[in-house]
């Protein structure tokens, strides 16, 4: 009987080694588990938090009015490729102005030549805008409407510098020499160029201004739905979102495999342990 | 073998530069290609020419609301300027006029005498392609043709396959400058 009894005792201090032995196993295996899903953890902890911030600005769209606030940040308008371009040149001509933003110039919000040279000059002259770029001259009406666009060879002497006029002329200075005009602007006449006379000059450009004329030229921007809807799909990585968001995807699916395994292996255990107590 | 080594080295070093000069020189062609200008004749040669260096002094004409709709009608659109040069003196005038072909304007020199086309010339091309129209085989097809009522030209024009953008803009620039020449005969006779 006794010789029974201690079979059984040392039978089950076997059993309890044997099985200490496997519980040390699965304990460390469970820790592995743990420590591998904790990093994983931290590794999509950022994208799932912009995922769900994002996801909640997205339900709430309507309330929030995401698509009528736009951004003007810099950084982010050059991600999206909208650029800002210097302002070289600004006329102020009786309430209307003449820009340069870029290689584009403008009267008022109106875009009047592209890929231009640079702008000289701009006044108002025989009842027409006069804008003198350095190959062309244009002339506008008070809408801003082209009424002729002299350039080169028989209209226009070449690579004009400055250009003022006077009551019934209008004069350009060329790197050779000084023309003047009248107010048909069909021929010009070699003038001299001893006298100094003001020239027209370009003002400072008002700070009002600015922001208009890079809201004029850019558009309004990006709306905050737009930048938020590109965080929450990717698409803001551009070419590398399918991989960048395959990775996350699949640490994710690591995750919840990987965390609900360590739950169950963590509850086996605590039975087998409340099994071996009992024995 | 050091030898034979170094000739190795040497050699495709030697194809490597060619072929780096080959993608060069092959860019350098391509970017000019890409943007080309062509001026056959200047508008100052082409006015003096017509009036044997003795041009007289420029006029314009403002297309106004009574004919910037005949304009828009022969060109399909509005003219791109609201005033347009020319000379002009007892027997004829010269018109020079730009229509875009296919994507560049191309610019044209016409001389009309007696409300019929004296001479048209392409001064100044600016597409890669249809430059066919320029040379005189096409060109001359407009000699002494006329305007009808309805602003067509009296005539058929041959076109040029392959080329029949620059064709229109050159038909339609025939038309405009007919249809202005007649309108500052009109205007000079009151």
């Amino acid at each position: 009987m006794n010789n029974i009894r201690n079979n059984k005792i040392t039978n089950s201090r076997t059993n309890n080694r044997t099985n200490s032995n496997t519980h040390s196993k699965n304990a460390r295996s469970n820790n592995k588990l743990s420590m591998w899903h904790r990093r994983m953890g931290l590794s999509v902890l950022l994208f799932v938090l912009l995922l769900s911030i994002t996801g909640l600005a997205l339900n709430h769209n309507d309330g929030l009015n995401l698509d009528k606030k736009y951004i003007q940040t810099e950084w982010i308008l050059d991600i999206y490729g909208i650029d800002t371009p210097k302002i070289t040149g600004i006329f102020s001509l009786d309430g209307d102005w003449v820009y340069k933003i870029g290689s584009l110039v403008f009267f008022n919000n109106k875009k009047i030549e592209s890929n231009s040279t640079k702008l000289i000059a701009a006044t108002r002259f025989s009842d027409m805008n006069v804008i003198v770029l350095e190959d062309s001259i244009l002339l506008l009406d008070k809408n801003g409407d082209l009424i002729d666009k002299l350039s080169g060879d028989s209209d226009l002497p070449d690579n004009i510098i400055a250009a003022r006029k006077t009551n019934d002329r209008f004069i350009i200075k060329t790197t050779d020499d000084a023309w003047e005009t009248s107010n048909d602007f069909l021929e010009w006449m070699s003038v001299s160029r001893t006298s100094i006379k003001p020239w027209i000059k370009p003002e400072a450009t008002p700070h009002t201004m600015k922001k208009k004329i890079l809201q004029n030229y850019r558009g309004n921007g990006i709306s905050y739905e737009k930048l938020i809807l590109d965080l929450h799909s990717g698409q803001i990585f551009g070419k590398a979102r399918i991989i960048v968001w395959d990775v996350i995807s699949i640490g994710m699916i690591i995750l919840s495999i990987s965390g609900a395994w360590s739950l169950l292996g963590k509850n086996r255990n605590r039975k087998k342990k409340e099994l071996n107590t009992k024995i | 073998m050091g030898l034979t080594w170094e000739l190795v080295i040497n050699s495709k070093r030697r194809i490597w530069n060619a072929f780096v000069r080959i993608i060069v020189l092959s860019f350098c062609v391509g970017i000019s290609s890409a943007d080309a200008k062509t001026i056959y004749q200047t508008k100052s040669d082409f006015v003096n020419e017509a009036f044997s260096h003795t041009p007289p002094r420029p006029n314009t004409i403002w297309l106004t609301r009574q004919y910037s709709p005949t304009v828009k009608k022969i060109l399909g659109h509005s003219y791109k300027s609201k005033r347009i040069k020319y000379w002009r003196n007892s027997a004829k005038s010269v018109w020079i006029l730009e229509e875009i072909g296919k994507e560049k304007p191309i610019t044209l020199g016409i001389i009309i005498n007696n409300k019929k086309i004296q001479k048209l010339r392409v001064l100044i091309f600016r597409e890669k392609r249809g430059e066919e129209v320029r040379h005189p085989f096409f060109t001359r097809q407009f000699i002494d043709i006329e305007l009808t009522s309805d602003y067509q030209l009296n005539r058929y024009i041959d076109g040029i396959s392959g080329a029949t953008l620059s064709v229109n803009a050159l038909g339609k620039l025939a038309r405009m400058a007919l249809y202005l020449d007649k309108v500052i005969n009109e205007q000079h006779q009151k």
